[in-house]
């Protein structure tokens, strides 16, 4: 029996087991941020560290998402329930945020300034400062000073003035590090067992709150041991308060340490300089033939690595390409590996490879290689900078010119199947409601750009809809949300859409039919996006009538119009991407969302979003304001495919009518963002894999 | 005896793509891409069934290699030539791509090692009799990371001899003088080793870092690139 050399998938899971098991990574707290017991430290998780933490103890329970967005800046989103909070039960949603101001060196502790439940001023408002030390043989002493929550228990001053009272309208940063302030800190040791340690911390929560129902700490002194047994899950005990037991469950992740190695697969073809200047006539090209044939025999050799030629123009210096990457998640990759089968196949006389990728049916940035320049830089030392500087990109057109060979595909199905997960972060009087869907799509092409779409959805298991009456809103542009999944199947979307270009340098998109499960009618959009540029400017605009929750096809009295100018702005700084959108929402009122999302290089993202308009968040409904937050990891960092699909999960607030956006399918600049020079830069390492 | 690099000449015209029938240009795409079929080419498995007759009988560059840690050995090709760099390439298209003996790339492997740069006088990556081989020489290590550059590692390498021995390889011994290196720098610290010819220089048997997450690889020599 042969046998390979490096046999890529059961070594890989191998190797992820073995690399992976008794690794030591950060510690979690209770509230699943970094952290000891109940206390902040000053240690931070690995950069992108995702986690998510599952809580319960004798005062509260419930859920936390944790990313390392930046290396000195780490996020949490809690979704806690408090069943005895001053008088009943309190469902809570918060943010939290730490940030690293200096980093630990042989002979200094890192500092570190946190603000927890800062958005909403809710029943863990705090903030705090905290200073953290290893001290060596595995322990490390940390210490800090609260205010807040965190400043309730023996405060010792309160440098700073009185804390005022809470608006409740509006986010009090007038509260920050005023009122009391009280002294916490406490110990970790990492015993010598593989991923065992244990815990003391002296909390400064009073938990002043609780204590309203029946709650008594008798000791300010918390204590736990936290186990964990292979990287990426971590389970903890703790006794708390002299009184209270806490148990912890945290799960994480990091875009940086896939389950499977990376690279894993089959390397590109190699690539064989041309000899001298011999053989460089151009004759050939005198065959009106020529375009088809190269094309026909090139399609088989790419599309064995999932690349698709659409169109093609060859002549005697030039081959143009446009292609439909499907399978590899960086499209740089793509080129590179195109690029090096256009060096063996082609003539001598082809001295340039012009290569589009396309994206939706749209064709993105032209990437120029001179093959001179391959054949001088593969191989080389310096090859991935070299190489940057010979690529030239400019806009593509969205044909190549009339006469060019095509690929004869239209009309052309595809389908789908698909489990979908929502959460809902303030829904039917819980912190948090999970659906499990399962979702079918399909898709007819009828010509490159032009397409019809459809999307059915079933439940599989739920809690969204439990209970669900309508809603008294003056506008229930969402707040009838759980009434039109109350099982199904329900027709989620059913539209003809077409897009194309109005310019090299920019897209549209027009679409008609049921848009979302809420809403019909006809939407616009326009997205200016230069492929030398890292920001664009769109602009969408949507006449809409609000669909029946009872009747999969008819329609209720609501209709609107709806419309918003974006800002995308790729920063280059760590992946971050940002989006302003400032417009008229569905339920008529103005006002702006932010976003900010970072992606990896290897297709991870970690997005969020907020949104302010002139809705009172008491006419906003549930939740105040819309948020939310979403994870997207690509299957490859979990198997040892080229894929570019993704998996992920999503969390917002569906209930509010107040700053709610139509949820289309695809937004243009969602379809090109890869496409662009930033882009490209960041992943350009990849031309040469 | 001459080894000369599996290089297919790209030289085609498309005017006979036309013709009908099964087109040379997938024909040499395939030749050049995928791997010798398994009559062309010696057992890609197992030392015991392979002979230096099959060897020479293959007639192309040809390396053995093997991930430290892992028990299977396999057969690489030298593919392309590209200045003075070698692609070896598997039957699975994994390829590995070295100047002189130093192993410069790895395609496929995981964690591909993207390219190194070295010092001229790096005896590994030219041939360089025994003695004189330097004490001390820099490298850096290209990985994928964010940026055309990726991620390098720049290491600074000691090389320290032992007493000439001898190895076998295939039914040939070779008279060896054996060099430890130990590399340091941002962060890394690794050892390769090499079992170089006494008076040729020749590296036959090498042990090479190719990264964190692959670690080291060890690579025979079984028929070296000459180029007539």
């Amino acid at each position: 029996m042969k046998k390979a050399l490096f046999p890529y998938v059961a070594t890989g899971v191998v190797l992820a087991i073995a690399t992976s098991a008794n690794a030591q990574s950060a510690s979690y707290s209770l509230n699943g941020a970094s952290g000891l017991i109940d206390m902040p430290t000053a240690e931070f998780l690995p950069d992108g560290e995702t986690a998510w933490t599952f809580t319960s103890t004798g005062t509260v329970y419930g859920g936390t998402l944790t990313f390392q967005m930046l290396p000195k800046l780490e996020t949490s989103v809690h979704f806690m329930t408090i069943d005895d909070w001053f008088g009943g039960t309190l469902y809570d949603q918060s943010f939290d945020l730490k940030y690293q101001i200096l980093s630990e060196t042989p002979n200094r502790p890192s500092l570190a300034v946190g603000f927890r439940d800062f958005l909403s001023n809710g029943a863990f408002s705090s903030e705090y400062l905290v200073a953290s030390k290893n001290v060596g043989s595995g322990l490390t002493v940390s210490g800090g000073l609260g205010w807040g929550r965190l400043g309730s228990y023996n405060p010792i001053a309160a440098p700073f003035g009185s804390r005022p009272a809470p608006s409740g309208t509006d986010i009090d940063f007038d509260q920050f590090f005023r009122g009391d302030a009280a002294l916490f800190g406490g110990v970790e040791w990492d015993t010598p067992l593989d991923g065992l340690s244990v815990k003391a911390e002296y909390s400064s929560d009073a938990y002043t709150g609780e204590q309203v129902f029946g709650f008594e700490p008798k000791s300010p002194l918390n204590f736990g041991i936290d186990y964990e047994p292979v990287r990426g899950v971590s389970v903890g005990g703790y006794y708390n308060y002299g009184t209270d037991v806490g148990i912890r469950l945290t799960i994480s992740g990091n875009p940086n340490r896939p389950i499977v190695p990376a690279d894993l697969g089959v390397g590109p073809a190699p690539v064989n300089p041309r000899l001298g200047e011999i053989n460089r006539n151009e004759s050939w090209a005198n065959n009106p033939m020529a375009t088809e044939a190269l094309a026909l025999t090139l399609s088989p050799v790419l599309e064995a690595e999932g690349i698709f030629i659409e169109e093609a123009v060859l002549t005697g210096s030039t081959i143009d390409l446009y292609i439909d990457n499907r399978n590899m998640p960086q499209t740089t990759k793509a080129i590179g590996r195109i690029a090096r089968t256009l060096s063996i196949a082609l003539p001598h006389s082809v001295e340039y490879f012009r290569i589009t990728p396309m994206a939706g049916g749209l064709a993105t940035t032209t990437v120029e290689i001179k093959r001179s320049d391959l054949e001088a830089q593969v191989d080389r030392a310096n090859a991935g900078p070299d190489s940057w500087e010979t690529t030239r990109f400019t806009d593509a057109a969205n044909h190549l010119e009339e006469g060019a060979w095509s690929r004869d595909v239209y009309p052309d199905f595809s389908w789908s199947l698909n489990p979908i997960i929502p959460v809902n972060l303030a829904g039917n009087g819980s912190a948090a409601s999970i659906d499990v869907l399962l979702n079918a799509s399909a898709q007819y092409r009828i010509s490159r750009g032009f397409s019809v779409s459809g999307s059915l959805t079933q439940k599989i298991y739920g809690n969204i809809s439990e209970g669900a009456v309508p809603s008294t809103s003056d506008t229930p542009v969402r707040s009838n949300f759980a009434l039109y999944n109350t099982g199904g199947p329900s027709l989620d979307r059913l539209t003809a859409d077409y897009t194309f270009k109005l310019a090299p340098t920019t897209y549209a998109r027009v679409s008609a039919g049921y848009l979302e499960r809420m809403f019909a009618g006809v939407s616009g959009e326009v997205l200016w996006m230069p492929t030398n540029q890292n920001w664009g400017l769109g602009a969408e605009i949507s006449a809409v009538q609000q669909r029946a929750y009872e009747d999969m096809f008819g329609f209720e009295e609501y209709d609107t119009v709806t419309g918003h100018a974006s800002l995308y702005w790729d920063t280059g700084f760590h992946g971050i991407e940002a989006q302003v959108d400032v417009g008229r929402y569905l339920a008529g009122d103005v006002g702006s969302t932010v976003s900010l999302s970072r992606r990896f290089e290897n297709g991870w993202e970690v997005s969020g979003f907020v949104t302010l308009t002139d809705m009172p968040f008491d006419e906003f409904g549930e939740g105040n304001f819309s948020k939310g937050v979403a994870i997207s990891i690509p299957l490859r960092w979990t198997m040892p495919l080229e894929t570019r699909s993704a998996t992920g999960v999503a969390l917002g607030t569906m209930g509010g009518d107040g700053g709610a956006r139509l949820q289309l399918g695809d937004r243009l600049y969602t379809v090109i963002r890869d496409y662009d020079v930033v882009d490209f830069n960041e992943t350009w390492g990849a031309y040469w894999q | 005896m001459t080894r000369s690099v599996f290089a297919a000449s790209a030289l085609l015209l498309l005017g006979a793509c036309s013709s009908g029938g099964t087109s040379p240009v997938v024909n040499v795409i395939k030749e050049v891409i995928l791997p010798p079929k398994p009559d062309e080419a010696p057992a890609p498995t197992g030392s015991s069934t392979l002979t230096r007759e099959k060897i020479d009988q293959y007639g192309l560059a040809l390396i053995r290699a093997r991930i430290e840690g892992e028990d299977i050995t396999n057969l690489l090709t030298g593919t392309a030539l590209n200045g003075h760099y070698v692609t070896y390439i598997s039957s699975y298209r994994q390829n590995i791509t070295m100047l002189g003996t130093l192993v410069t790339g790895t395609r496929g492997l995981g964690g591909d090692l993207l390219a190194v740069r070295n010092d001229a006088n790096d005896p590994v990556a030219v041939l360089t009799p025994a003695s004189d081989w330097p004490t001390a020489l820099t490298r850096d290590y290209r990985f994928p990371g964010v940026g055309p550059a990726g991620k390098t590692i720049s290491v600074v390498c000691n090389l320290t001899p032992s007493p000439a021995t001898q190895i076998t390889i295939v039914e040939v011994t070779y008279d060896v003088t054996p060099f430890t290196e130990v590399c340091k720098g941002d962060g890394v610290e690794f050892t390769n080793t090499y079992h170089t010819e006494t008076d040729t220089g020749q590296i036959w048997r090498t042990l090479q870092w190719i990264g964190e997450k692959r670690g080291y690889i060890n690579i025979d020599v079984l028929e070296p690139l000459t180029i007539e």
